[in-house]
Parts: structure tokens; sequence; C-alpha cells
């Protein structure tokens, strides 16, 4: 036991400098894309102002009720800062499937090495699966530590006549973005990573059908990630199923779900362990 | 002892090895000869587990193969398997911390054999160099048996003969060699047993030198036999 966590961890450390380029990456793009909104988007906003009041001679209230005031929302809405979001989650969606294929289709065949080594093979999966959850959450970390830099730098700029009285937790949640990648509440925060989780698993298992049976394992990949989604979704549609003869609570929905997504997890996790011992080939 | 008892494997509707069944043994150098798209490299990869198997069964000193056996027996292929992007430094680092069984001192031994620099990236290897540093990742292992595919495919005679030292050196005194190879005449002195395949069945099995002894053949005489018949 204690050797496997020794295997793990030496695993998770080697993914995770395979991928840090790319992650650091990632958090330079984002950070400089917050980084300009946090400067030119209150700057343009002033200047507009500035230029309004002067060539037309009007007063601050009149500039106030033509352009309204200026929050931090105005930022956490902006495209400088959901656009690094979408290429954050699109890019650690691709490196998912990049972190297996580029096993095989790499310029050296590295899964030969990776299978031989003497360690269990879903310590190999397992790697995977938390390098890319820490990429996720070194990108969570990073927005959370730019907004905090943002928010003095924005009202900074912004004159204090024209700035909205919007704290930053307030402004962030105004945004339905960010109300799932940072969650106030700590079991909406457990749910929206635990379906990650469990999509992530889904994907991995699709990835080792298609490596184990070529043509055919993307069949049964597509059919199984169908069927997973359908009894995911299942608890959703019983009122209608049942024409609103029953309906479920709140509550029972959400345990329905917990227990549908632990069931999805575990036998994605059975399938995976059996391809990846018995059927992965080289 | 490595043990194939009736192994079958199809890729797809072509049949590549039909009930292969034969023993290597510790200490002996057993070469699989064959031509091309026999089941020589499926044979190494199903015995490694890279493969699976239709049917039959592969043991290791009577074990099925798991994860700690490969401590005890190590393949290597004919083909570059480290990061390219890794030097030889950090591919021999790499096996010190995931091999018990990796031996720092022989694997020293072994980038001077080969004069191979470690500072030197794996991308940047010749193919010479690059099946050196195979060999060096498989040979540095204190393990029991050794599975070699193709070890002197593509590369130069200098390099060749390199590589063809390393049987007659202590480098694998001791450990069962199971290699398959195009290039035969180059080791054949050392063979002990060949197991000859012919469209993915066992043609025949011999002792290299019983058969130069008593026969005056040599391991590509019955080849021809087999192959022009």
């Amino acid at each position: 036991m204690k050797d496997t966590l020794k295997d793990l961890l030496k695993l998770i450390n080697f993914e995770l400098n395979r991928m840090s380029k790319f992650l650091y990456g990632l958090i330079a793009f984002t950070l400089i894309s917050n980084l300009i909104a946090y400067i030119l988007l209150p700057v343009r906003f002033m200047y507009q102002v500035n230029e309004y009041m002067q060539i037309n001679s009007k007063t601050i209230e009149q500039a106030v009720n033509m352009f309204g005031r200026y929050s931090f929302f105005d930022i956490t809405n902006s495209l400088f800062l959901i656009g690094p979001i979408f290429v954050g989650i699109t890019g650690l969606f691709f490196y998912s499937i990049f972190t297996w294929y580029h096993e095989w289709f790499g310029k050296n065949t590295f899964a030969y090495r990776l299978l031989l080594l003497p360690v269990a093979r879903m310590n190999i999966f397992f790697s995977k699966l938390i390098t890319v959850f820490i990429g996720i959450f070194a990108l969570i970390a990073t927005q959370m530590i730019s907004l905090a830099i943002g928010f003095p730098i924005v009202s900074m700029i912004v004159d204090s006549n024209f700035l909205a009285n919007i704290n930053l937790m307030e402004a962030i949640h105004m945004n339905l973005t960010y109300h799932y990648i940072l969650p106030l509440n700590f079991w909406m925060f457990l749910a929206i990573n635990g379906i990650g989780l469990i999509l992530l698993i889904l994907l991995f298992t699709f990835i080792l059908m298609e490596r184990s049976f070529g043509i055919k394992g993307i069949i049964m990949g597509v059919v199984y990630a169908g069927f997973a989604l359908l009894v995911i979704l299942f608890p959703l549609f019983i009122p209608n199923i049942l024409q609103n003869y029953y309906i479920l609570y709140h509550s029972e929905t959400i345990l329905l779900e917990v227990l549908v997504f632990t069931i999805v997890g575990i036998v994605s996790l059975v399938t995976s362990r059996y391809l990846i011992n018995h059927k992965i080939t080289v | 002892m490595i043990e194939l008892k009736d192994v079958h494997k199809s890729f797809g509707k072509k049949v590549v090895l039909k009930g292969v069944s034969f023993t290597a043994k510790k200490g002996e150098i057993t070469c699989l000869v064959g031509v091309n798209g026999v089941g020589k490299t499926t044979i190494l990869n199903a015995i490694m587990n890279l493969t699976p198997i239709n049917a039959g069964e592969i043991l290791i000193d009577g074990e099925k193969i798991h994860p700690a056996l490969y401590n005890q027996i190590t393949f290597i292929p004919d083909l570059a398997v480290m990061l390219p992007q890794m030097s030889i430094r950090d591919a021999m680092e790499f096996m010190k911390d995931f091999y018990h069984s990796w031996n720092s001192k022989r694997a020293d031994e072994i980038v001077h054999f080969f004069r191979l620099n470690i500072e030197d990236r794996i991308a940047d290897l010749s193919k010479g160099n690059q099946a050196k540093v195979n060999l060096l990742m498989g040979l540095a292992l204190d393990v029991d048996y050794i599975l070699m595919d193709e070890p002197f495919s593509g590369i130069d005679i200098f390099t060749r003969e390199q590589i063809t030292d390393v049987f007659t050196s202590q480098l694998v005194a001791d450990r069962g060699v199971l290699i398959t190879t195009h290039e035969v005449h180059d080791i054949e002195h050392l063979i002990d047993q060949v197991v000859l395949l012919d469209e993915g069945e066992i043609y025949t099995i011999f002792n290299a030198e019983e058969m130069r002894e008593t026969q005056g053949k040599s391991v590509v005489d019955v080849m021809r036999e087999v192959y022009n018949k």
C-alpha cells in the first residue's frame, strides 16, 4: 500500500512535469488577458466619461446618468476574463485526450516504457486523472488570485464618483460562469468537481476502449458513454416519464444524481482497470 | 523459465499465432527466427502483456505476468521508447526511480562500454545510439530474463559488433535471453536454442550447436530449407 502510494506520487510528479509547460502557458495567458482587462477596460471607461464631460461641459451626475456606474462586474463579464476560462476548459479537455495518445503517437512510443513499469497499471490511469485535476485547480487558483489583484486595480483607476458600490464577491457571483467555477457553497463546489471527475473518468474509459479494441472500441465507447449519460440524466426526467404522477423533491433528485454518478464512476473505473490490465495493446 | 502454452493470437481476421508452445530457460539464449510477419514481435509483446492473447497461457517462473515481475523480466524493443526530450541521464534517473532492480553501477559500465554521453538528448541520438540506449535501459536491470526485439535492426556494422559483444560479456551472463533477429548469423555461435516459426506455428525447435555438430547445418541453412521449400 505504501509502495503503491509512493509509485503513484512519483507518476503524478512525472506527469506534472510533462504538463508544466502547457499549464504555465494557460496560466500566463489567463493572467495577461485578465491584466489587460483590469487596466484597459476601466481606462477606456474613464476616457469616455472624461471626454463626454469635457466636450459637452457636463457634470459628474450627468455623466453618471449617461454612462451608469462602473463595477468590477463589467470586468468579470468581459471577454478578457471569460475567454481564458473557456480556453482553459477547452485546453484541459484536449490535454485529457492528448495525455493518453501522446504515449502511442509521440515521436517515441513511450507507452512501452509506461506499461512495463513495475507499478499497478491503474496508477498510470490515476496519475493522469489527478494531473488533469491539478491543472484545473491551478487555473481556478490563478483566477482567484487574479481577481483579488484586479479588484483594487480597477477601484484605483475608476474615479470613486463613477464606481458602483459592489464588493468583489458580489461582482464575481453576479457572473454565471464564475458562479460555477468559484462556488460559494462547499457542497456546490464538491458537486461541480465531482461531476467533472466522473466525466473525466468516463472520457478515459472511452479512450482505453479505443486503445484496446480500435474501431470496435470507438463504437463500444460511444455506446457506453451514451448509456452512461442516459443513466445520469434519467433522474431529471422521472416526473415526465411518470407523467407527473410522482414528482421528486429537489433533495430526492440530488440524492438520485449522486447515486447514479457514483455508479457510473465505479463501473467506469472497474472497466478501465480491466482494459488497462488485460486488453490494452501497444 | 518462460513458458508459452498453446498461445493463439489474431488481429481481426488475421491469425498470427496458432498454438505456439515453447520454453526459454534461464542461462540460455533462445532465438526466435522467422520471416517478417511470422509473429516474433507479437510473442514478445504477449509475454510482456503488451498485447492480449486470445487463448493459451504464458508463465514466467510459473507465474502469470504481473507488474512486480517487471523487476525480473525486461523487454528491449526495436524502437525508441524513452521520451525524446529526456537526456540519457534523465532516462537513467527515471528507470532508477521506478525499478528496484536498477543497477546504477552496471548502468555506468554500459554507458562506458557503449561510449555514450549521458548529457545527450534521446531525440538527438542516431539510430545506433538509440539502440544502445534501449540496451542500456534493459541490461542495467538486475533481471532474470531479457527479451530483445531485433537489436541489430537498421544499425551500422560497428555498432552491431559492439552489441554482439554484449552477448559474450557479463551483461547477459546467467540470464535467460529471448531474442528475435533477422541478422541471426551475427550471433549464431552464441545461441543455445532456436525456435523457428512459420505461418504462426512452430516449425521446429533445435539446439544450434547440436545442429552444427550432427548435421553440419547453420541456423541460416535450416531457415533456407524451411522458407525456400
